[in-house]
């Protein structure tokens, strides 16, 4: 079977967790062939791959939202639009429930050519005058045009790139990516299936909330937007695969229909860290070796860190942390973590920079995790697979993680509120003065991961969804939904 | 990615669009200066002509020679002025005084190599003695050096300099031509154009002298100007084509069987041509007119209008400022109409009286009649593509420039291919149906303003740098290296 598999500001280009189930995904799943369809941010990454493509990757597809930047247009258009179409268009202003097949069956039917000569339009001038009338008639005008125009560019800058052919779209989030496998399964009328590895719009809106482009007003509009391309990838998706449970549930929260979730958890490969678990750290040199393995930016929120393994360090005198991870991708958090490191006079603490994971992980005692938002971090699964125990924050998957859902395994750690120094210091303190607890809660993640979180385990799954919208297994449902669609395009004409 | 937008509004902001709008009435209003000058210094030869026993044959050549020679410079210099106005009015909104000057000299030198030229190919075959085209070439130099310069006066508005600068010039030829005529054996035609050579010269002198203490120490950027050519390339085409439009019905007449050769070097058609020039002079009071009742009660409307767009107007209030705007507009242009309409009727009626006497005949009463309606209707299609000019409407206003060429041509050709009895009526046709197609465009775009203002400005901002662009970047730097 042949996979269109579509991807935002990740793989090939970026490393980190999605980028890693990608490579994971590909190298597994030998028996189909894919092409990826990858959404990056700046054209200077063509080209600039990060991992080495598996034999099975047919090709891929870049698209990178600068190229946007070289669109021109020519003004005084009018385009022949239904009166449902431009309703829709105006929805996706005021962030009103869209019906995605008027907006998709614009770029399918070729109607909008050029993007650029769309936002030049009389028709575009009418919906968005139409819009500011309904919802937003207080706020300046001028400022709500060019909002409008700049939060619809990258948008239709997209729908208008043609997608690669191929029997199923599986897209690897909800935002670009997910709506353009919406659109794909619009257009060949093919399954498409979304994992989402966080929640999109939640982080959209979290982002914006602290934004500073994006004021007042403005601020709602961005983020229904982003809700309303979110929700038209849950209508069109014939399977929504999720991380864990608590993701599942904001999901269905957030109207996906319940019957279209399933959970696949991350996996890794555990067998590989057989070597390094049998490493007795603390033992050989009397210090208790405490570390959080992580990229140095706000999110993780370092600094929180640092002044829990300060309270540490006071109550315990033998502690010792790392904080293993880049901390080129945002040079200033780096300089004012050194600056609250030397302010308080914090001792036997070192950043690694870039490491090899595999080389550090055997020789800790305990590892931490203090970030503000999570999915499933690969970094625990890893830890587990190492027998370590974790101190983290209660964010996305983690507390599955630590505590399990009654499977039985008992606790592989303890799970803090987010940037709580005293009950994160004092977590790592009751660990780090239990040598008993720690071999306990590392035991139990290492039963934990092999049991639900092993790759074997999660590429079974995929190969399992995979098999079930094959070709011949789809054909069936698609007669019945082309059915729907041919009844709609009678009520629109 | 978001910050784009927001980026671009500051740069929509930043337009200097106050700047050019009135910048383009006064440019039309003090072209009409050398026109004035023309016509004062030919009555002025032909008064004394008399006295002076100058033959008829001199003195037809005479007047051949000046009109030639304002005709051309006013059509070769035509597209330049508009672009150069442009030009200027963005340098002092931008406060690059220092910018304004040297493009003068930049704008000349191309200028006159362009009509050097077209003026030595047109001597070249002229069988009249050489010192007489050697004036006469300078003459026409000269006037294309005064049309230009009259852009940069244009912008300091003070009338009064300019005003006195010709009133020396032209002391100062009929002075001389009397001094040359009684006291020198000079040929006749060679002294008159000589005199206005020096006449014009010392014109030149006095503004030029008064632009440079006006505008002090330039900058070394001579050809900066070039790049509006590339930025915008219609205002050309508009004043080029709108100039050459107004003289296509006298070259078609010049060609037919009413063409006069004189001095087997010029070719016109007196019996069409004098009464167009009368019939022209009637039109000067709507220019003025115009100038008014722009900077008065239209400006005020139009200045609310782009500052609520630019500020942080809301709908309504952009809608409803337009809605005055327009309302106010369409009453100027009515009361445009109407006062000229009186104009033109007592132009038409003392035409009836006086021109007779200056010697026309029958068919050329019935050509002014014709001519003063058409040039009527006329003066109102300048003032739309004015107009359509002050909102950015540059496509619009090279439309109707374009379709009254086109049709000025077109109707004058079908009218001599017919017959005497409607001799004019191609003018006045072409006229009545560029005004409506120029009404039609302006009640369109304003009726659409909204639309046009903000979905005109690109979604994504680039400068667009053509190869004049380039090559004074190019130029500026190895300057500074």
């Amino acid at each position: 079977m042949k996979v269109c598999l579509l991807v935002e500001g990740s793989y090939p280009h970026v490393t980190g967790g999605v980028s890693t189930w990608v490579q994971m995904l590909l190298k597994n799943l030998t028996e189909h062939k894919f092409i990826i369809y990858s959404v990056g941010a700046e054209e200077k990454y063509r080209g600039n791959f990060k991992y080495t493509l598996p034999e099975n990757v047919t090709g891929v597809h870049e698209i990178f939202l600068d190229e946007m930047l070289k669109g021109r247009g020519s003004y005084g258009k009018r385009y022949r639009f239904s009166r449902e179409a431009a309703h829709n268009l105006k929805c996706l202003i005021t962030g009103e429930k869209v019906d995605w097949d008027y907006i998709f069956r614009l770029f399918v039917e070729n109607r909008i050519k050029n993007e650029m000569d769309f936002f030049m339009s009389m028709n575009f001038f009418d919906i968005l005058r139409d819009a500011y009338i309904e919802k937003y008639n207080s706020i300046p005008f001028t400022e709500f045009f060019w909002t409008v125009r700049s939060m619809l560019v990258p948008l239709f800058f997209l729908l208008k790139t043609k997608i690669p052919e191929a029997d199923l779209y599986h897209s690897a989030a909800t935002g670009y990516a997910g709506i353009l496998g919406a659109m794909a399964k619009f257009l060949y009328k093919k399954p498409f299936i979304v994992t989402e590895h966080g929640i999109y719009s939640r982080e959209r809106e979290e982002e914006i909330i602290k934004s500073g482009w994006a004021k007042g007003n403005f601020k709602d509009m961005w983020i229904n937007f982003f809700y309303n391309i979110c929700g038209g990838v849950y209508k069109y998706a014939d399977r929504v695969l999720t991380l864990f449970e608590k993701n599942k549930e904001i999901e269905a929260e957030l109207g996906c229909p319940p019957e279209k979730l399933e959970i696949v958890p991350n996996g890794i490969d555990v067998k590989s860290f057989d070597e390094i678990k049998k490493m007795q750290p603390g033992k050989s040199d009397g210090y208790i070796n405490i570390a959080t393995i992580t990229r140095v930016v706000p999110i993780k929120d370092i600094k929180t860190m640092i002044q829990s393994f300060n309270h540490v360090k006071n109550a315990v005198r033998n502690a010792r942390f790392y904080i293993v991870g880049p901390f080129d991708e945002d040079e200033e958090y780096y300089r004012e973590c050194l600056l609250l490191i030397k302010r308080l006079g914090l001792k036997d603490m070192e950043f690694t920079g870039k490491a090899d994971v595999k080389k550090y992980i055997g020789g800790l005692d305990i590892l931490v995790l203090t970030s503000i938002s999570e999915g499933q971090p690969f970094v625990i699964l890893e830890g587990f697979a190492a027998k370590k125990p974790f101190v983290t924050t209660d964010v996305g998957g983690c507390r599955e993680l630590l505590y399990g859902r009654n499977d039985g395994f008992g606790k592989a750690g303890i799970v803090v509120p987010v940037m709580d120094v005293e009950k994160i210091s004092n977590a790592i303190v009751k660990l780090a003065l239990d040598s008993k607890l720690r071999e306990k809660m590392g035991e139990n993640g290492y039963k934990r991961v092999t049991a639900f979180y092993t790759s074997k385990k999660c590429v079974e799954s995929y190969r399992r969804i995979y098999n079930e919208f094959a070709v011949s297994n789809y054909s069936s449902r698609v007669k019945i939904m082309v059915g729907q669609r041919q009844g709609k395009i009678l009520t629109v004409f | 990615m978001a910050g784009i937008g927001f980026e671009l509004k500051r740069l929509f902001k930043n337009k200097g669009l106050f700047s050019s709008i009135r910048a383009y009435a006064y440019s039309a209003l003090v072209s009409l200066g050398p026109f004035i000058l023309c016509t004062i210094i030919i009555a002025a030869i032909l008064i004394f002509s008399s006295y002076m026993n100058i033959a008829y044959r001199d003195r037809e050549l005479f007047i051949a020679t000046i009109v030639y020679a304002f005709i051309f410079s006013q059509i070769i210099s035509s597209g330049f002025k508009m672009v150069i106005t442009r030009f200027i009015a963005d340098m002092l909104y931008k406060q690059k005084h220092e910018y304004i000057l040297p493009s003068l000299y930049g704008v000349l030198s191309i200028v006159i190599v362009f009509a050097g030229t077209a003026g030595i190919l047109f001597y070249y075959r002229s069988p009249l003695p050489f010192a007489v085209k050697l004036v006469s070439y300078l003459l026409y130099m000269e006037l294309i050096i005064v049309f230009i310069m009259m852009e940069y006066l244009s912008t300091i508005k003070d009338y009064m300099r300019i005003v006195k600068s010709f009133i020396s010039g032209v002391i100062a030829s009929v002075c001389l031509s009397y001094v040359f005529l009684k006291f020198t054996a000079l040929n006749t035609v060679f002294s008159l154009i000589f005199a206005m050579n020096i006449g014009f010269l010392i014109i030149i002198a006095i503004l030029m002298a008064y632009l440079r203490s006006f505008y002090g120490r330039p900058a070394r950027r001579y050809f900066d100007f070039l790049i509006y050519f590339e930025k915008y390339p219609s205002l050309f085409f508009i004043s080029f084509f709108y100039t050459l439009g107004l003289y296509s019905h006298n070259f078609l007449f010049w060609a037919s069987r009413f063409g006069v050769e004189i001095g087997g070097t010029y070719t016109y058609a007196p019996t069409y041509d004098v009464p167009t020039f009368y019939a022209f002079l009637s039109v000067m009071p709507s220019m003025v007119i115009f100038i008014v009742s722009v900077e008065t009660s239209f400006y005020e409307k139009y200045r609310t209008y782009y500052s609520l767009i630019t500020g942080k107007g809301n709908f309504s209030d952009i809608e409803n400022a337009r809605q005055d705007m327009t309302r106010v507009l369409w009453s100027e242009i009515r009361n445009i109409m109407e006062l000229q309409l009186f104009f033109t009727l007592v132009f038409i009626a003392a035409g009836f009286y006086v021109l007779p006497r200056f010697g026309l005949s029958q068919l050329s009463m019935d050509i002014f009649n014709l001519i003063a309606l058409g040039a009527y209707l006329n003066i109102m299609v300048m003032i739309v593509i004015l107009i359509l000019l002050y909102f950015e409407n540059r496509s619009g206003a090279l439309f109707v420039a374009v379709i009254f060429l086109l049709s000025n041509a077109g109707f004058t050709f079908m009218t001599l291919m017919y017959s005497e009895s409607i001799y004019g009526v191609g003018f006045f046709a072409s006229s009545i149906f560029s005004l409506i197609i120029a009404l039609i465009e302006l009640s369109a775009y304003l009726k659409n303003i909204n639309y046009y203002t903000f979905c005109s400005q690109p979604v994504i901002y680039k400068e667009r740098i053509g190869i004049f662009g380039k090559m004074i970047n190019f130029f500026a730097s190895r300057n500074k290296a």
